[in-house]
């Protein structure tokens, strides 16, 4: 045997155990049943997801009915990955045939409640956050041989990010949570029907939308010109074969890994009302992306609510930069601290694609370190290494080599990274973890005090859902570098071209917004640190009064200050957005949430979030939403606070509906940013194959002499 | 335009000799485009046209813009697309003219990531090759009237604006998207320079007629 053959064999063999290992650790969105068999299993018989994108924000409704096939009432416990800053509004239930909208409580006085009604045998639900990880939805009883119809709605901004909107609906699990994973097991599979329905309403015209994953999705455009995405298990069983209607049109080839393709094609059955279908399995996230026209103007949005005669009223200030950062040009040293831990298993394949692409795009000039981390760090290169074409294809292959083991010690993982660096050059270390630290050192304070001991920027990639994105968002806010979330279903080509785009340009750093004119409260993020090219600054606020309005974007680029400045107009009325309120909370939440995880649980920061999360109705680690009768929310005398909020955000959302979706800039007359909007790449084009063709009768004219009677001019 | 054979090789344009065997201007651009791949990588931070860099004075984007390319395929394409052009067309025009058909097409491409819906960043000599094709098949049908001049310059104007319509090139995928308006760009470039050069030849012709009609 040859020493190609060899290594051939050895390669497919690795192939094969790494595809192998990684299907056995699929986690999925599902019904958790008890891995020791002591409870039957519940099906999900329908799963419908409707999401509608506009004024800067997503709001995802999940209607989902649950089976009972077995002879006796159970308790259907439904769990999924929180999403990203998802900030849930409503849980109903159906009772009796009707809905019923559930009500915010203290956790603990909601799970006592939800165990009472439990036992009493009437219907209840009850929708807890499990911390960053999982929303779990408990639902008692499902009926012996019946259905139980439930409803999850949530909010969470939806930014654009150098010209691409993301958005995400997460169904893989991340794996994190070994316990749990010990404890129960997910049924994810959907018997009867399975439909997203996604519709992106923008005042700027978007000039592609793409499902890396989801090839088979029908992507049109109404009379609107809103974009709208559909994707079944019925249309999507013939879909997956089908052309779709509308092709992928974003310049982002698609390569997204093995292992999160592999369930693109449903596997085809007879449904309950005897039409075709095909099982739907909640086990990998759908991934949609719209790609903004180019040569956008750089601008300020503001979405407002305020209600006629109230004296305080919300806002969203959405600023998207022009692009007038710079790029950088020098060499610089790249230390990649990379996770090893066993919770990677599922993502190793997605990270490996990423660093090999990373360290392809790097150039000669450039340096790189890895090192790779699970309960203990080591580093897999000696010290620096430049950036060629023979050190790239080495490490790569080691880093391909490795297999993921053992628990996360990410303290020692960034410790090792921060050796050995080099004065004269600059660096910056790119972070690739799911981020769930549970070794060695874990609070956040000593990775905040690690790292402000460097002047080092750190990148951080945020892998999978359920990941401790809290702890990730704060350490590279510290470090004024940012942090990118990425599922196995993201298009890692296009993620990478994002994140080489901000790190191959100056930033500005230590940014501020001053509001003069009018007072303003209640600012968050409190504080905002960077700003890289393409990123957008969102923040929200309260405001009193109304009028015009002085607002300066400040910040540092390359040690010099840069000032932005623009002037509008704050209204006095506003009713068309009253989602912002609960955006805003969720937001002030988070901030104090960062807090607790720098500083500890202290007292009044967990009654500040129980209070807010009271006033708006917000599902938090304080705080759960509790569905039962009317009759019993009645005769426990609950106000219907989160009923009465619902009732008005889904009447401004029907007269949205009816509207074309409307610009909300508000710098139109005073625009803050003079060049346009950065947009994704450059352009560039060859001449092909089909120029050759073109002129090779001229060649041949020439070849052959014919054409020598030439005339200079 | 008086211009002479002395011999097979050697050339008089308005008095200065035109001596080529070889398109020596066509073989160092492909040289220099080479050179700046290898020595300074794929889509040179500091090189490739960048119009906010350009704001900030770096005006040598303007010419490097066009010698730098994105990836080998990108590199590969456009300097085979030059040497086959210059292979054609060069020795159809003085060197001052060759530079001159480059330049307007530099000046074409540029005008239009400035002024156009166009990206921020621009690589790639394809908007100057389109140049060179447009008034190398022109310079061609002026000389012998050529079908197949016409033809191919059809073609290529065709596959231009089909790749305009549909944004995207038909045939090439490159690591940046491509830019068929650069090329059409181009393209016009070289038509305009072109006419130019023959409203100058017939206006010249013309005087010297009526020279030669004076008493």
């Amino acid at each position: 045997m040859t020493q190609r053959t060899k290594w051939v064999i050895s390669l497919a063999t690795s192939l094969l155990f790494c595809m192998a290992f990684s299907w056995t650790q699929v986690f999925a969105a599902g019904l958790l049943t008890p891995k020791d068999g002591s409870l039957p299993a519940l099906a999900i018989r329908d799963h419908t997801v409707k999401v509608v994108v506009e004024d800067g924000y997503a709001i995802t409704s999940v209607e989902q009915v649950f089976h009972n096939p077995h002879d006796r009432d159970l308790e259907a416990v439904y769990s999924c990955p929180v999403p990203e800053h998802a900030a849930v509004a409503e849980f109903t239930m159906w009772i009796n045939g009707k809905p019923v909208t559930g009500e915010v409580f203290e956790k603990k006085e909601a799970r006592r409640i939800y165990e009472e009604e439990k036992a009493a045998g009437r219907d209840a639900g009850l929708t807890e956050k499990d911390h960053y990880k999982t929303f779990d939805i408990s639902v008692s009883p499902v009926r012996a041989g019946q259905d139980t119809r439930i409803r999850l709605v949530y909010l969470q901004p939806a930014h654009v990010d150098t010209g691409i909107g993301r958005y995400v609906y997460p169904l893989e699990d991340g794996g994190v949570d070994e316990e749990k994973l010990a404890f129960w097991t997910a049924n994810d599979e959907i018997t009867g029907h399975f439909r997203f329905d996604m519709r992106i309403r923008s005042s700027y015209p978007v000039d592609a939308v793409r499902l890396p994953n989801h090839p088979g999705a029908q992507i049109n455009r109404d009379a609107n010109g809103d974009w709208v995405i559909h994707l079944s298990n019925n249309a999507g069983a013939s879909a997956t074969h089908a052309k779709p209607q509308n092709p992928d049109l974003a310049p982002i080839p698609r390569s997204a890994p093995p292992s999160a393709q592999s369930d693109a094609t449903p596997t085809a059955q007879t449904v309950g009302d005897g039409r075709a279908s095909a099982s739907f399995r909640l086990d990998q996230d759908i991934v949609l992306y719209w790609r903004h026209q180019e040569g956008l103007p750089g601008s300020v949005e503001m979405v407002a609510h305020k209600e006629a005669g109230s004296d305080r009223g919300t806002f969203m200030l959405t600023l998207t930069p022009g692009d007038d950062l710079q790029p950088i040009t020098g060499g610089r040293d790249w230390i990649f601290v990379l996770d090893i831990s066993g919770s990677m298993r599922g993502k190793y394949a997605t990270l490996t694609d990423g660093v090999q692409r990373a360290l392809k795009k790097m150039r000669p000039d450039d340096r790189f370190r890895i090192v790779l981390f699970n309960d203990e760090a080591h580093e897999l290169t000696s010290g620096f290494v430049t950036a060629n074409e023979h050190n790239v294809s080495t490490w790569c292959d080691k880093v391909a080599q490795v297999t993921p083991s053992s628990s996360t010690n990410l303290f020692a993982g960034l410790k090792m990274g921060l050796r050995g660096l080099d004065a004269d050059r600059t660096g910056a270390i790119v972070l690739v973890t799911d981020g769930v630290a549970n070794v060695g050192e874990t609070a956040q304070r000593k990775f905040i005090q690690l790292l402000e001991k460097r002047d080092i920027r750190l990148f951080t990639f945020i892998m999978g859902n359920s990941a401790n994105v809290p702890l990730l968002e704060a350490i590279t806010k510290a470090s004024n570098g940012f942090a990118l979330s990425i599922s196995n279903a993201d298009d890692i080509v296009g993620k990478l071209l994002l994140a080489m785009d901000k790190v191959s340009h100056e930033a500005l750093h230590g940014v501020k917004l001053d509001i003069e004119g009018i007072k303003v409260a209640d600012l968050t993020p409190r504080t905002i640190g960077s700003l890289y090219r393409g990123q957008q600054l969102v923040i929200f606020g309260h405001y009193w009064k109304a009028g015009e309005t002085t607002v300066r974007l400040s910040g540092k680029v390359a040690g010099e200050s840069k000032t932005y400045q623009t002037r509008f107009n704050f209204p006095s009325a506003s009713a068309l957005n009253p989602e912002i309120e609960r955006l805003w909370a969720y937001a002030t939440i988070e901030d104090m949430q960062a807090e607790i995880e720098d500083f500890g649980e202290a007292a009044d920061l967990k009654q500040g979030i129980t209070d807010v999360a009271l006033e708006y109705s917000l599902v938090t680690d304080y705080t759960s939403m509790l569905v039962m009768s009317e009759e019993q929310f009645t005769q426990r005398g609950v106000q219907r606070r989160n009923r009465t909020r619902r009732e008005l955000e889904t009447t401004a959302q029907a007269q949205r509906a009816v509207q074309p979706a409307k610009s909300t800039r508000v710098d139109s007359s005073k625009p803050m940013f003079t060049s346009p909007r950065p947009s994704f790449g450059g352009g560039g084009g060859a001449l092909d194959l089909w120029y050759g063709l073109l002129l090779a009768p001229l060649a041949a004219l020439r070849l052959t002499g014919q054409n020598k009677n030439r005339h200079r001019s | 335009m008086a211009s002479k054979t002395s011999n097979n090789h050697n050339i008089e344009l308005n008095g200065h000799p035109i001596h080529r065997s070889a398109p020596w201007l066509t073989l160092t651009m492909s040289a220099l485009a080479l050179l700046l791949y290898l020595g300074a990588g794929p889509a040179a931070p500091a090189l490739i046209f960048d119009r906010v860099a350009v704001t900030h004075g770096q005006w040598w984007r303007l010419v490097t813009g066009h010698l730098i390319h994105c990836d080998l395929s990108h590199l590969g394409w456009d300097v085979a697309g030059l040497l086959i052009l210059g292979w054609l067309f060069e020795d159809r025009f003085s060197r001052a003219r060759f530079l001159t058909v480059m330049a307007s097409g530099m000046l074409a491409v540029n005008a239009w990531l400035w002024w156009g819906q166009a990206p921020l960043r621009y690589c790639g000599l394809s908007g100057l090759l389109n140049t060179l094709l447009a008034a190398g098949l022109i310079q061609q049908w002026r000389n012998s009237r050529s079908g197949l001049a016409v033809a191919v310059g059809f073609a290529a104007s065709l596959k231009i604006a089909l790749e305009c319509l549909h944004d995207q090139a038909l045939f090439t995928a490159t690591a940046w998207p491509s830019v068929p308006q650069a090329h059409a760009a181009g393209l016009w470039a070289g038509i305009v320079i072109s006419l130019v050069w023959w409203n100058q030849l017939l206006f010249s012709t013309f005087r010297e007629k009526v020279d030669n009609y004076r008493p």
